[in-house]
């Protein structure tokens, strides 16, 4: 079928076909036009083409009349060839002429024209004989007849003539007024095909096109997108449907691969979490260990109970020193993660360095300026004693007793300020930049730190202050020694002395 | 869904290929009926019939509607019997004179001549050349009664006058009446002469009453086609009018009836018409013209085929044929003029 084929044409081949069937109708209708114009104007050649007729025969028979007289005038042997040849022509002529009794007024015309031209031959022909017999007289008369024929024929040659010239006028007038409709009907018909190819053309293009259309809508959205578009079926086989059906299979292509890869990404946060999980229960493993291994109360008590063996010894030193180490572990173990006073962090770091004066036989000198009414600031656990332990660890501990820490509590513009200073090594510009960002790498935790870094201080003194700005670290230079400054937020009873 | 969608497709093309196709076609048969009417209606393509013979008729006043009455009637009963009977000279340039058209007629080798003689040698000779040449000749109205023409067709003029007298007698009463006959100076036959004696002889044997009627004839110069009117003024230029004028054509009482009213005579002067053309039946309506008398033309037309036909395979037929004569008054006008119109 032509419609299954016209499927499987490519597009130039559609729409080439629909402009060769338009100009096929064009090409018709022009033919059929063409064809009635011509048929019209051989029709128009034709109405005078009796008349014409009519003119050779009146002429033919001038020419016999004129050839006898001649003849009858001169008798030359020329002349009466003439006479012969123009009467066989005229003859001829006759022949040709209706001899019907018809209802037709010309072809009974001709009927009558034929008829006397027979017998006007005859007449001339005895004219010529009588001529030729030299009888005057006979030849005279029959000359006389001859020529009373031969105007008869002539004048009804003439009538006939007239009357038909007279009709195919009439017949040429209304010819030329036929085709005036003719041409009418031509352009009616023309612009009629010339519509009808435009409304042809545009809805096969539009039939076409529509697919496209329909594509360039669905690349839109894919284009901002949205992969669920419903894919169109275009079963054509040109160039639309190549482009369509590969389309259709990149969306396909692309549900699948976007698919593909949220499946992937499930499963690796699936995993993430896993791990998560694992390493929080592997710490808080590693906590409980740690809990486990050194069960304070435990420590404080058995230290408790060192103390008052001590005191029953009186063993003053002993006693002193266990007693504030079990202080000092008291300390953690009740404090841990509470806030406290500045007071309670002082006492802490007096424990910490008589405990390590003790241990290092004194090496380490401590001197403490504190204002007053800074005593009862808040502050969160544990930040000085890291500090101090920081300060020994990284500055003085290889001056061997010349170390010195100066811990100082002052109230700056309302603000409690505690800073710790020390004689040690000091430090460049790039570890404390580097500290104060958090991005400095402890070494190794040491078996006598208790693993708190500055990272930490810095963060949950941040944490409890709600601003940035907690900590300075002032070192001028190496062996200049440092000073770390950490401001505090004023406490309301301060607020109050103030 | 989409397999119906592709099928509302295949579908959609199909009936657009067939619209077009049909489209197509039906422009082009417009276009091809348009032209073959207007073609026909160019050259309509005449009935043409084919007959077997073929007879001429010869009238001196073809035009004349007594004349075409008569040759309708031919022409009726030719076409009835195949034969196609011609009113000569009717599309001829030149005016021939029926001599003339005799001639062409002889010459053209019709089957048969009808024509309206007269008692001239040159139409004896021509009808006795036509017969000598196998073609029977007919004489119509007015007679050649020398020539060998096999028969004559006509009215029976005696007849004729007759009736006039009868009209004149009717009109006169007992009142002195004084009668003109117009007759045609260049008449060469004796038609008019027997008219004019049928009147005599009724006037003469059925005036019961004995009224004073005094008969006169009145020569209308018919030689030239305008001369007719004029002598017929010349009637009502005298000082003696008549009291009634008798007319023996349609011409003579047309131009009657018309100088009766352009001299103001209506009711002085009586007209007894002839024929029954329309302005004389109207002369009728209006009291101007007493009476018409109106011959069967369309018989008289029958009878000359008849005759040549008759003629033609017997060998022979009447002498005469004598068409009917009708009188036409007031008391039956109306029924002309109905036939007239009807017409």
């Amino acid at each position: 079928m032509i419609k299954d084929r016209f499927y499987d044409f490519s597009l130039q081949g559609k729409i080439s076909s629909i402009y060769i069937l338009a100009n096929i109708f064009v090409l018709l209708a022009n033919f059929v036009l063409l064809f009635g114009i011509n048929s019209m104007s051989q029709e128009l050649e034709k109405v005078y083409q009796e008349n014409l007729t009519l003119n050779e025969l009146s002429e033919g028979l001038t020419s016999v009349q004129e050839n006898m007289t001649e003849y009858l005038n001169v008798k030359t042997t020329e002349a009466l060839e003439n006479y012969y040849r123009s009467e066989q022509d005229f003859y001829a002529q006759v022949q040709n002429l209706s001899s019907d009794i018809s209802s037709v007024t010309f072809k009974r015309m001709e009927r009558n024209i034929r008829n006397m031209s027979q017998q006007y031959i005859d007449a001339v022909g005895q004219t010529i004989e009588a001529k030729r017999g030299r009888n005057v007289e006979k030849y005279r008369i029959r000359y006389e007849n001859a020529t009373d024929l031969y105007e008869y024929i002539n004048s009804y040659i003439y009538s006939l003539n007239i009357e038909q010239f007279i009709n195919n006028s009439e017949n040429y007038n209304a010819l030329s007024k036929v085709f005036r409709v003719f041409e009418f009907v031509s352009m009616f018909i023309m612009a009629a095909v010339i519509i009808g190819n435009v409304i042809l053309i545009i809805n096969f293009t539009g039939n076409l096109i529509s697919p496209l259309r329909k594509l360039a809508g669905q690349a839109d959205e894919v284009a901002r997108g949205n992969f669920d578009i419903e894919l169109t079926d275009y079963k054509s086989h040109d160039e639309i449907g190549v482009v369509t059906n590969a389309f259709n299979q990149m969306v396909i292509s692309i549900r699948q691969y976007i698919g593909q890869i949220q499946e992937r990404m499930e499963i690796e946060r699936q995993l993430k979490e896993k791990e998560l999980l694992m390493e929080a229960h592997l710490k808080d493993a590693q906590l409980k260990y740690l809990q486990a291994q050194i069960n304070p109360h435990f420590l404080f008590n058995t230290l408790n109970a060192g103390a008052q063996l001590a005191m029953m010894e009186e063993a003053d030193k002993t006693y002193e020193y266990v007693q504030r180490m079990a202080e000092f572990f008291r300390y953690n173990v009740k404090k841990g993660n509470d806030i406290v006073t500045v007071k309670d962090e002082i006492e802490l770091v007096d424990n910490y360095i008589y405990i390590l004066n003790v241990r290092f036989s004194g090496d380490i000198h401590y001197e403490k300026s504190i204002e007053e009414k800074v005593l009862d600031a808040p502050m969160p656990s544990m930040i000085l004693q890291p500090i101090i332990e920081n300060c020994i660890n990284h500055g003085i501990r290889e001056m061997a007793g010349k170390g010195k820490i100066w811990l100082t509590a002052f109230s700056f513009e309302g603000q409690p300020c505690i800073s710790i200073r020390d004689n040690g090594i000091g430090m460049s510009a790039e570890t404390i930049e580097k500290v104060l960002a958090g991005t400095y790498r402890e070494e190794e935790l040491s078996g006598d730190s208790n693993g708190i870094g500055m990272n930490n201080i810095i963060v949950r003194l941040q944490l409890f202050t709600e601003t940035e700005d907690v900590i300075d670290i002032i070192s001028e230079g190496k062996n200049m020694g440092t000073e770390v400054r950490i401001y505090l937020k004023p406490s309301a009873r301060e607020d109050k002395h103030v | 869904m989409k397999e119906k969608k592709e099928q509302n497709d295949k579908k959609k093309i199909t009936w657009m290929l067939w619209i077009s196709v049909v489209t197509v076609l039906l422009t082009v048969l417009l276009i091809i009926g348009v032209f073959q009417i207007y073609r026909k209606s160019i050259r309509p393509q005449k009935d043409e019939s084919i007959y077997d013979r073929y007879y001429m008729m010869i009238v001196e006043d073809r035009k004349s509607d007594f004349w075409q009455a008569i040759y309708n009637g031919a022409y009726e009963a030719g076409l009835e019997q195949n034969v196609y009977v011609d009113l000569l000279g009717n599309n001829l340039a030149r005016n021939f004179n029926k001599y003339e058209l005799m001639e062409i007629a002889i010459y053209s080798d019709v089957d048969g001549i009808i024509v309206e003689a007269d008692e001239s040698y040159r139409m004896t000779d021509l009808i006795n050349r036509a017969v000598e040449k196998g073609i029977p000749v007919i004489t119509l109205y007015s007679d050649n009664t020398d020539s060998k023409r096999c028969s004559y067709v006509g009215i029976g003029n005696y007849d004729l006058g007759c009736e006039y007298g009868r009209q004149v007698l009717g009109i006169a009463g007992k009142e002195p009446k004084k009668v003109t006959l117009l007759v045609s100076a260049n008449a060469s036959d004796s038609s008019q002469n027997i008219v004019w004696s049928g009147i005599q002889e009724t006037i003469k044997q059925e005036n019961i009453q004995n009224a004073p009627i005094e008969l006169s004839l009145f020569s209308i110069d018919d030689s030239n086609t305008f001369t007719v009117e004029e002598s017929i003024r010349d009637i009502f230029i005298q000082e003696n009018l008549p009291d009634i004028i008798i007319c023996l054509n349609a011409v003579n009482t047309a131009c009657v009836y018309q100088a009766v009213i352009d001299y103001n005579k209506v009711g002085e002067i009586d007209i007894l018409g002839y024929y029954d053309t329309d302005t004389i039946i109207k002369g009728i309506y209006r009291n101007v013209i007493t009476s018409t008398i109106t011959v069967d033309t369309e018989q008289m037309g029958r009878y000359c085929v008849d005759a040549l036909t008759e003629y033609e395979q017997m060998g022979n037929t009447n002498e005469y044929f004598m068409a009917d004569i009708t009188l036409i008054d007031k008391t039956n006008v109306s029924d002309f003029v109905r036939g007239n119109t009807d017409d």
